[in-house]
């Protein structure tokens, strides 16, 4: 899936460190410049003086505050971006971002911010980079990897295998139902599971799919928490018979683990059967979340239009 | 279970309830006959989703007056009259079973007595045995053809793991907390002579993922292991958990080997 020259794209670019961000950044303006496109840049002084040494004219380059990217919407953003193509013109805007993480450090808003900027991007003539560093921001690597449908390479866009399907946040639905539920209970816990998805309207075989994943989720929180007591769950779901039930399972745990990719196998074997259990699940997705001191894993089935 | 006998199962769980009353639905169904069941209550999703399994009624089944299974009221008064209704229709025969879940006599047995000594009913009484009165089995024997066995590897209510001919038959929920069935499982398995063990899962509603790593690590290697009636599901971890140890070996099939298809 390698975009066409003048698709709208939204895609990751991995670096380590200023100076190779400095170096993507740059061969993707002088493309830009070279057909005359407009270009936007939400990046650092040293990217910034990179690209001046390695880009024959960055006046036509605009230059902007990174924490605008913590500001503004998704969809203002690009309209923003749209207006700077020249009047009549087929122009791709350019977009260059270095998103400062520093001034918002909730991992989750910056999930759903990506997902979100991915469907604006698509409909407007945009080519979106974000420059993710993976040294100095390691926890932003996994959601990264999570929300880009593109990934950066020397030689060409590349498909991302480990782009994963929306999560249904608690924002886009109703809580169903919340519960500590005790992890040496397996049977009694995927009952209580089966009977709240039941009463959501999901089918028998998308739930056996979802109860599995939730089971191993409670099972691999207990043990990542490591000391007796329960593991808090909630369910959430939206839409309805006829648009399609969409439901999320949260699980918290009370410690940090890492944040999983469906390509890697885990390094943490406490969070293999997890793994394992989403590779079997196909109307499922998982995503690990960082979450007030612990993680979330949030398991969550789309309508199968969606799906 | 012959035709036109009248026994009684006392059971301990009711893993053992669905296994037991599920198998005897099933035949009668697949004999032609009409299949009446009374008192089941709460288990009545898990016997139709029992009968969906074993392909004897479609996905979207529901019972209904009509229907080849059919719920009859807890009424041993309206029994005689139901059954001759069936019989017009043109069944075979016709079966009763269901659910006792109350201790002391049941109120069917006497309308039953005498009904199966004049038409072609076959019955199975289900008692469960923390219910049964001091002396109860007794009586019971004496009223029936014969006692059913229900007996089981393992059964801990979650879980049973029963025996019939070299096919084991693994039913309920299973997951890797549940040291006991996993090692009953393996225990039973690996008693068996040379040959490749076959393991029926078709009901077998829950499995998690640690546990069928372990039993496909230990019970997959040579000869191999069948596994009969998997879920789509179950199929699916069991593949993507083989790969992870090659020297194992898992087929999955329809039918146990050696077996017609239905």
């Amino acid at each position: 899936m390698t975009a066409p020259a003048g698709a709208p794209v939204h895609r990751c670019a991995f670096h380590t460190g200023p100076t190779e961000a400095g170096v993507i950044a740059a061969a993707l303006c002088r493309r830009a410049v070279a057909a005359g496109s407009p270009v936007v840049a939400y990046v650092d002084d040293v990217v910034r003086r990179v690209l001046a040494e390695r880009v024959p004219d960055t006046a036509t380059v605009v230059f902007q505050e990174r924490q605008v990217l913590v500001e503004e919407e998704p969809e203002a953003l690009v309209e923003h971006w749209v207006r700077q193509a020249r009047p009549g013109a087929a122009d791709l805007v350019t977009v260059v971002c270095q998103q400062p993480f520093e001034l918002a450090p909730d991992v989750e808003r910056w999930w759903a911010s990506e997902h979100a900027m991915t469907e604006a991007v698509a409909v407007q003539p945009v080519a979106l980079t974000c420059l993710i560093d993976t040294v100095d921001h390691p926890a932003q690597v996994a959601m990264a990897l999570g929300t880009h449908p593109v990934l950066w390479s020397e030689s060409g866009d590349l498909p991302n295998p480990d782009l994963r399907v929306p999560g249904v946040l608690p924002a886009d639905g109703r809580c169903l139902a919340e519960a500590v539920l005790d992890p040496q209970t397996g049977a009694a816990n995927r009952r209580w599971w089966y009977d709240r998805l039941a009463t959501a309207g999901l089918p028998d075989g998308r739930r056996d799919e979802l109860v599995l994943v939730l089971h191993e989720a409670v099972t691999a929180a207990a043990t990542l928490n490591g000391t007796p007591g329960g593991v808090r769950v909630r369910l959430s779901v939206a839409g309805d018979a006829t648009t399609g039930i969409a439901v999320s399972g949260e699980v918290l745990t009370r410690t940090p683990c890492e944040l999983l990719t469906p390509s890697e196998v885990p390094s943490d074997r406490r969070l293999l059967m997890l793994w394992l259990a989403e590779k079997v699940s196909p109307a499922v997705s998982l995503a690990v979340l960082l979450h007030s001191g612990g993680s979330r894993f949030l398991v969550s089935a789309q309508p199968l239009d969606r799906a | 279970m012959s035709r036109g006998a009248h026994d009684y199962v006392v059971l301990d769980s009711e893993e053992a309830h669905a296994q037991v009353v599920g198998d005897f639905v099933v035949e009668g169904v697949r004999r032609g006959e009409c299949v009446m069941v009374a008192g089941l209550g709460t288990r009545e999703p898990r016997l139709w989703a029992r009968l969906r399994r074993a392909g004897v009624v479609g996905e979207d089944w529901q019972p209904s007056d009509t229907t080849v299974v059919r719920v009859v009221a807890p009424d041993p008064a309206t029994l005689p009259d139901l059954v001759e209704s069936v019989l017009a229709e043109g069944y075979a025969g016709v079966r009763f079973t269901g659910a006792i879940t109350a201790a002391g006599e049941n109120p069917f047995e006497e309308v039953i007595g005498r009904l199966v000594d004049e038409r072609p009913m076959t019955v199975l009484c289900p008692y469960f045995r923390d219910l049964l009165l001091p002396g109860q089995r007794t009586s019971l024997a004496v009223c029936h053809d014969a006692e059913h066995d229900a007996s089981a590897e393992f059964d801990d209510g979650v879980f049973r793991l029963t025996r019939v001919g070299q096919v084991l038959h693994l039913t309920g929920e299973l997951d890797s907390g549940n040291a006991d069935a996993l090692r009953a499982v393996l225990r039973t398995t690996l008693s068996e002579d040379g040959g490749p063990a076959t393991w029926d899962v078709t009901d077998l509603r829950f499995i998690d993922v640690g546990a069928a790593d372990s039993l496909v690590a230990a019970a997959a290697g040579p000869p191999g292991l069948t596994l009969v009636g998997a879920s789509r599901l179950t199929a699916r971890l069991v593949r993507l958990l083989a790969e992870r140890h090659p020297d194992r070996q898992v087929a999955l099939a329809d039918e146990p080997p050696g077996e017609t298809p239905r």
